[in-house]
């Protein structure tokens, strides 16, 4: 069915403008999205897509309730809100880990509640629920690595990419928890109902994601 | 003044359903007001991670408002004697956190189920009032159902988890037909059968070469063959074979499929055969059970008017 358009929801940003461009290479382009513009919708119907810019934590949420049939979203978002969506592809763009970090040395094994801060607090219950400790969890949103620097937390559960940040505030890795990266996810109606079109398009991404890794 | 002019078209869907359902010979269950919450606590892996709202009786006694009607079918229907199978349909409320928004909500329920000795043709009945349902709701809309086969995706988990990939990980990649997370795991590469079966998708004569071709793999030809047979009755353009569905393994014990509306971004119908939840119950053993249930408060075409 030709006249059906899938709806993509993009992460606002460089991460978003990157995965763009891998849309674009996969013959889904769209010039008037990367205008000077504060549209937040584009329309490209010679191509079959609509293209909407959602702010990175709520791609997930567009495509799990239907506003949008597929999305982009980082692993960390799907591992902390747990969205009822498809996984289809690894983008393997926006590259990083999810790790425990705290000063070099820190024991994490001991007796008490360890007080962890961080901005994925479901993510974080996970992995210390999985490993048996007892935690406390510390919801922040941003400059996590203070944390601990002021006593607040003994670790923090954060994204780390290089892990500059953490030097410099003199903190090191202590635990990975997970590799992260971006996904192209669907909605699972909205999968079912387009899936010809939508496999046709994972299948032009993959194509594209798998060229640049080789 | 008719009866229709007062009526909102989630009500008139709900009866036009029951209408249904009687006239293909299921006779109505009403459930008690309240039940015992060990009813629901002993079998909580059926209702799959369902929060509960408990209260207090005269006696102090733990109550429940039901999350959940097959389970008090099931246990009512455990005291009567039956010498042919028993086919009810019901019209209730359930009350549970709904999967969204994550609050509790109190949502109306219409289903059907069968329980007693039966055959392949009582599965097919079942799969047919369901497709039949969907034509009810759907109001011109694309409709269809999504089949899958507990047997198969259960021969498929023990194959990979056999090879050293871990069974929970493995049950929700496939749930959620995440290749990449699966060819992650251990021993898994991209001609696993887990991989191929989370791949498939489409209409029952697209895909059944390929499904035949997973079976023989890991010895699951006759669930494919039931599969292909209850892909041939009533309805059968509009039924897709996917394995992402089949929640719930523990209870479920063959066939399970959703139901879709176009327009509608969720499931608005789920059901199938749930053999295991008798065995909780103290069945006899040659006992089965299928059934479905109809969401009316997650189709949003029956809110406009």
């Amino acid at each position: 069915m030709s006249e059906q358009i899938i709806n993509i929801a993009l992460q606002k940003g460089r991460l978003g403008e990157e995965v763009y461009a891998i849309f674009e290479r996969a013959g889904y382009g769209c010039p008037e999205i990367l205008s000077d513009t504060r549209k937040l919708i584009f329309d490209a119907p010679e191509a079959g897509v609509r293209y909407f810019w959602v702010k990175p934590t709520d791609s997930a949420v567009y495509v799990e309730r239907g506003a949008a049939d597929i999305g982009v979203s980082g692993l960390d978002i799907l591992l902390d809100g747990k969205p009822d969506v498809y996984e289809l592809l690894d983008l393997n763009v926006g590259v990083c880990r999810l790790a425990v970090a705290g000063f070099a040395g820190f024991d994490m094994n001991t007796a008490r509640e360890l007080r962890v801060a961080t901005k994925f607090p479901q993510a974080a219950k996970d992995y210390f629920a999985g490993i048996g400790q007892e935690i406390d969890i510390i919801k922040l949103n941003g400059s996590i690595e203070l944390a601990p620097l002021l006593g607040l937390a003994d670790v923090i559960v954060d994204i780390v990419e290089s892990g500059k940040t953490l030097a410099e505030n003199g903190l090191v890795v202590l635990r990975d928890i997970s590799d992260i990266s971006a996904r192209l996810i669907a909605n699972k109606a909205g999968f079912k109902l387009k899936y010809r079109r939508i496999e046709e398009l994972a299948e032009k991404i993959r194509r594209v994601t798998d060229g640049e890794k080789g | 003044m008719s009866f229709e002019a007062v009526l909102t078209s989630k009500e008139i869907a709900a009866l036009s359903l029951r209408e249904l359902y009687a006239s293909a010979g299921f006779s109505r269950f009403v459930c008690r007001r309240f039940d015992e919450y060990s009813l629901y606590a002993d079998n909580k892996e059926f209702l799959s991670g369902l929060d509960i709202i408990t209260f207090s009786g005269k006696d102090g006694e733990l109550l429940a408002l039901r999350p959940d009607v097959t389970l008090p079918i099931v246990k009512a229907v455990r005291a009567r004697e039956l010498s042919e199978p028993i086919k009810l349909y019901y019209h209730e409320s359930v009350y549970r956190k709904s999967g969204l928004s994550r609050e509790y909500r109190e949502l109306s329920q219409v289903g059907a189920e069968v329980i007693g000795v039966f055959d392949g043709k009582t599965q097919q009945e079942v799969l047919s009032l369901a497709f039949r349902s969907l034509n009810v709701l759907r109001n011109g809309r694309e409709a269809f159902l999504d089949v899958s086969h507990v047997g198969i995706i259960k021969k498929t988990i023990d194959h990979a988890a056999a090879r050293g990939a871990d069974g929970a990980a493995l049950a929700k990649h496939l749930s959620r037909k995440n290749i990449p997370g699966l060819l992650k795991l251990p021993g898994i590469e991209q001609n696993a059968p887990v991989v191929r079966l989370a791949a498939l998708y489409g209409q029952a004569s697209e895909v059944m070469p390929e499904l035949t071709a997973i079976c023989a793999g890991i010895g699951a030809q006759a669930e494919a063959a039931e599969l292909a047979e209850l892909c041939k009755g009533e309805g059968g353009e509009s039924i897709r074979i996917d394995f992402s569905v089949g929640n719930g393994l523990h209870y479920y014990s063959g066939l399970v499929f959703d139901g879709f509306i176009a327009g509608e971004t969720q499931a608005v119908l789920s059901g199938g055969r749930y053999d295991g939840l008798l065995r909780n119950f103290g069945y006899p053993k040659e006992y089965s059970a299928v059934g479905f249930a109809v969401y009316l408060d997650k189709i949003r075409g029956l809110d406009e008017n």
